[in-house]
């Protein structure tokens, strides 16, 4: 199963997440901000997908993906972005810092869990 | 008139000609140069010799002793005066001269001048000898050089060695010529020579070019104007073949070149006209699915619609939208999606807000949003449309691009509102039958004259009930349900006590002040007399009661009703026969059964519960077998347009062998290998596998009859055994036959 960077402020939405994510057997690192999960991605290897909040403080999920992105292991990286609410212009913002989808709150486990097996298995294909 | 070919061999020609005729005239020249050169040279040398002869020799000699010293001034003088006489005499233009080697000095290379035709005397510096001064100077030769050139003009020198009276060669005379008259002559003949020959070159190579080129360069041109009309589109055009040079040859290639066009030609036009036919038939094609797909669109009693990411509804959507949502088809296109279809749904606005983020999360994005997401669309809402409350259906179907991408999204919306009350209809009465199955329930597991003498203990009891609550009487009404909620535990009809129960605890309640509701009573009051009600019914209509209680009728669900008075009948007998009754399984998914079939149901169900019951239990109980309790399954299930009733037991089974052996002792056909024809058999009359005949079955008539009954609806019956044991009784009616609606309604009851 895959390595995914999970970021997000909120302890309570990370923990579920986590457990979410736990339950399709993924190796799960946390981090609670923009500037944690940018350190964090910058200090390990291997992550196969990354799950960012974007209101975040310090730096926001787009912010920490265009930062992110800027790192050469992480071109390819496939990232998703938890939201509420999206604008035609935060979309486009999004797909210019190269997140590749959104993820509407409140996600649901085994459609999350869905989604990412194929991503995975897209990439190892 | 002249191609570009022919200039070309114009230039060609009269260069080569020009070229030869100058070569001959510069030969010519050179000769002639030679020949004046010759003459010249020998009036030189003629010159030079008649001089030498005439000059002392001696006194040259002398001379040119003292040359350094200055001496000899009148030798000198003569030799200048006789110098003068050869110039004068013959009209040179230069002076005459003598020189002898520069004797002084040991280079014997040098010359040095003696005497001149001039005045002036020489230096006595030596000159550089030159090959033929050499030669007549040692040797005595006589001659003339070559022509050469100076500042002033072209000479000729003839030289002749002077001679001293012992002999000894003193010096040499030289006479110069000019020779620029005769040469000039020469050149200019030869010029001339080349002009001419260039006039004639030109008029000859015009002449020879145009013969030549004409009788080259027609097959070209002519093959060009073939060209330039194929070109223009005559395909059919042929270039003529005659003679045997490169153009003959370059005319068939051309001819080959030219059959294999017209041939491509024709072999593409052929494809096109194919091309054309396939287009049209393609477009027909398009265009017919096209009016298929609007055909449907506009018939579909569905609404269809798709949308980009912009979530407004593209130009095609199924006219049942307009129709149904009551809006004009000219405003559906470029609508936003929600607004259209949820009208005031009861969606709360954080639904709502999830729906629309949704959709724009997921459509113009990668694949896997969709994954993600989709489940938070609505599937189903009440929306209201003028004023009445719709319940839809709606579906959501992601179409993706080649990018992995969804580009658009398909919204099949369902009017569900009718199916949605009829399956709450069926749940009512479900739950109905459910009680009432729990009535039975109860009713069959005491003995009739038991329940018998409850009911007509009870009658005055409840009526004294229901006034008791009138009245507001409220010990009497407190002793009478307390009595009445006694009978009811001896015969532990739960229903019943229930609500008895909650009667006198809501009588104690009010009593001591803890309630102070009259209506609490009352209608406590009334439901206990309901309830009893419901019983008696049930006891009454249903499981046949007894002669002195009475009831209004009222039809409840048919077919359990039909089942349970079965069972009620057979329960006794089995006792009496000793056999032990387990569970009874009844689903039936017909909401309305056709009343006139109602009987006939009954009638197979009398047949078919003794065939059972007779045969797969008590039969074998009597032969000694230990039987396990009676389990009896009926459905009535609906496929199509089909109402398929199974009647399973899970007695001993048919006996197959038998079967096909009383089959061949009747002489009735039957195909040993198929289980349906073997099992078929039992529906002929007098076909019974039963040894003796007993009250209810094994006189052969049970399945012939039910068969009987069943043709008469157009329906088919058949037999077989089931998995692992038992027997399965299979009929099977076209729906509209025996039912007026169906939905689902599945009870069990262990009895």
């Amino acid at each position: 199963m895959g390595k995914i960077l999970i970021v997000d402020d909120s302890d309570m939405f990370r923990d579920e997440l986590k457990l979410a994510l736990k339950n399709g057997e993924h190796e799960v690192l946390e981090a609670s901000d923009g500037l944690d999960g940018l350190n964090k991605a910058k200090e390990s290897s291997g992550i196969d997908i990354i799950i960012s909040d974007f209101n975040m403080p310090e730096l926001n999920g787009l912010q920490m993906v265009a930062m992110i992105k800027e790192l050469e292991q992480y071109k390819t990286t496939p990232i998703f972005i938890l939201t509420t609410e999206t604008s035609p212009e935060l979309k486009q913002q999004a797909t210019t810092a190269g997140v590749m989808a959104w993820i509407v709150k409140p996600f649901v486990e085994k459609k999350l869990l869905m989604g990412i097996s194929k991503i995975l298995s897209m990439k190892a294909s | 008139m002249f191609s570009s070919i022919k200039t070309k061999l114009l230039l060609l020609v009269s260069s080569l000609l020009f070229l030869a005729i100058s070569i001959v005239s510069g030969f010519l020249y050179l000769s002639s140069l030679k020949r004046i050169e010759n003459g010249l040279g020998e009036k030189a040398l003629s010159i030079a010799r008649t001089a030498a002869i005439t000059i002392n020799g001696d006194n040259h000699s002398k001379l040119s002793q003292n040359i350094s010293n200055a001496g000899g001034m009148e030798e000198l003088a003569t030799l200048q005066k006789k110098l003068r006489m050869v110039k004068n005499t013959n009209s040179l233009q230069t002076d005459v001269y003598t020189y002898t080697r520069a004797w002084w000095v040991n280079d014997t290379d040098n010359i040095v001048f003696v005497g001149s035709s001039s005045e002036e005397t020489f230096s006595v510096k030596g000159q550089a000898m030159e090959a033929y001064m050499k030669k007549a100077l040692y040797d005595g030769s006589s001659g003339f050089t070559e022509i050469f050139k100076t500042v002033n003009g072209e000479w000729i020198t003839g030289y002749s060695p002077i001679y001293s009276s012992d002999g000894n060669i003193s010096g040499v005379l030289e006479v110069a010529l000019a020779t620029s008259d005769e040469v000039l002559t020469a050149r200019n003949q030869f010029l001339k020579n080349v002009v001419i020959s260039a006039i004639v070159a030109m008029i000859l190579g015009c002449i020879f070019t145009y013969i030549v080129a004409t009788k080259t360069t027609s097959p070209i041109i002519a093959l060009g104007h073939v060209t330039r009309s194929m070109a223009g589109g005559d395909l059919n055009t042929r270039a003529e073949v005659s003679g045997k040079d490169e153009i003959t040859s370059l005319s068939k290639d051309f001819n080959k070149m030219a059959e294999n066009l017209e041939k491509s030609y024709r072999e593409l036009e052929i494809y096109n006209e194919d091309l054309e036919k396939m287009v049209e038939a393609r477009t027909a094609e398009v265009v017919a699915s096209k009016k298929k797909i609007q055909k449907i669109l506009a018939h579909i009693e569905q609404g269809i619609l798709t949308f980009d990411k912009s979530l407004r509804i593209d130009d095609e959507f199924s006219a049942y939208l307009s129709e149904f949502y009551n809006v004009a088809s000219i405003d559906i296109p470029g609508r936003d999606v929600l607004e259209l279809v949820l009208p005031e749904s009861n969606l709360t606005s954080d639904q709502y807000n999830q729906a629309h983020e949704t959709l724009k999360a997921v459509v113009g994005e990668h694949a896997v949003a969709w994954t993600f997401n989709s489940d938070h669309l609505p599937t189903e809402a009440t929306i209201k449309i003028a004023q009445s409350e719709k319940i839809i259906g709606l579906e959501w179907t992601p179409i993706f691009d080649n990018s992995e991408k969804t580009e658009r999204l398909m919204l099949a919306m369902k009017d569900l509102t009718a199916q949605r009350m009829l399956e709450k209809e069926v749940a009512e009465k479900d739950a109905k039958n459910q009680e009432l199955m729990d009535k039975i329930g109860e009713l069959v597991t005491i003995e009739r004259d038991r329940a018998n003498k409850f009911f007509v203990d009870s009658d005055p009891r409840v009526k004294s009930i229901e006034k008791s609550s009138s009245n507001h009487s409220l010990d009497k009404l407190f002793m009478e349900i307390h009595t009445l909620k006694g009978g009811a535990r001896l015969l532990n009809f739960k229903g019943l006590i229930d609500v008895a129960h909650k009667l006198e605890k809501d009588l104690q309640d009010y009593k001591e002040g803890k309630i102070d509701e009259e209506l609490t009573i009352k209608n406590g009051a009334k439901k206990v007399s309901d309830k009893y009600y419901e019983y008696r019914r049930v006891f009454k209509d249903v499981l046949g009661g007894s002669s002195n209680v009475s009831t209004s009728h009222e039809n409840t669900g048919g077919f359990y009703t039909l089942i349970d008075k079965h069972v009620f009948s057979i329960k006794e007998d089995l006792i009496d026969k000793g056999l032990e009754l387990g569970e009874i399984s009844v689903f039936d998914a017909v909401v309305s059964w056709k009343s006139e079939v109602l009987p006939l149901l009954d009638d197979i169900l009398i047949h078919s519960f003794s065939n059972s019951i007779d045969h797969g239990y008590h039969r074998p109980f009597l032969s000694g077998s230990k039987v396990s309790p009676i389990s009896l399954s009926i459905s009535a299930e609906t496929d199509k347009n089909r109402v398929i009733i199974k009647i399973k037991d899970e007695g001993s089974g048919l006996d197959r062998d038998k079967v096909v052996k009383l089959a061949a002792g009747k002489n009735i056909d039957c195909d040993e290998s198929s289980d349906a024809s073997v099992f078929g058999c039992l529906f002929h009359v007098s076909f019974s596998t039963a040894d003796t005949v007993s009250t209810s079955s094994g006189r052969g008539v049970g399945l012939p009859a039910i068969k009987d009954m069943v043709n008469k609806l157009d329906g088919e019956v058949s037999i077989g055994n089931g998995s692992p044991t038992g027997t399965i009784l299979t009929i099977d009616f076209p729906q509209t036959k025996v039912c007026n609606m169906y939905g689902r309604q599945s009870l069990k009851k262990a009895v």
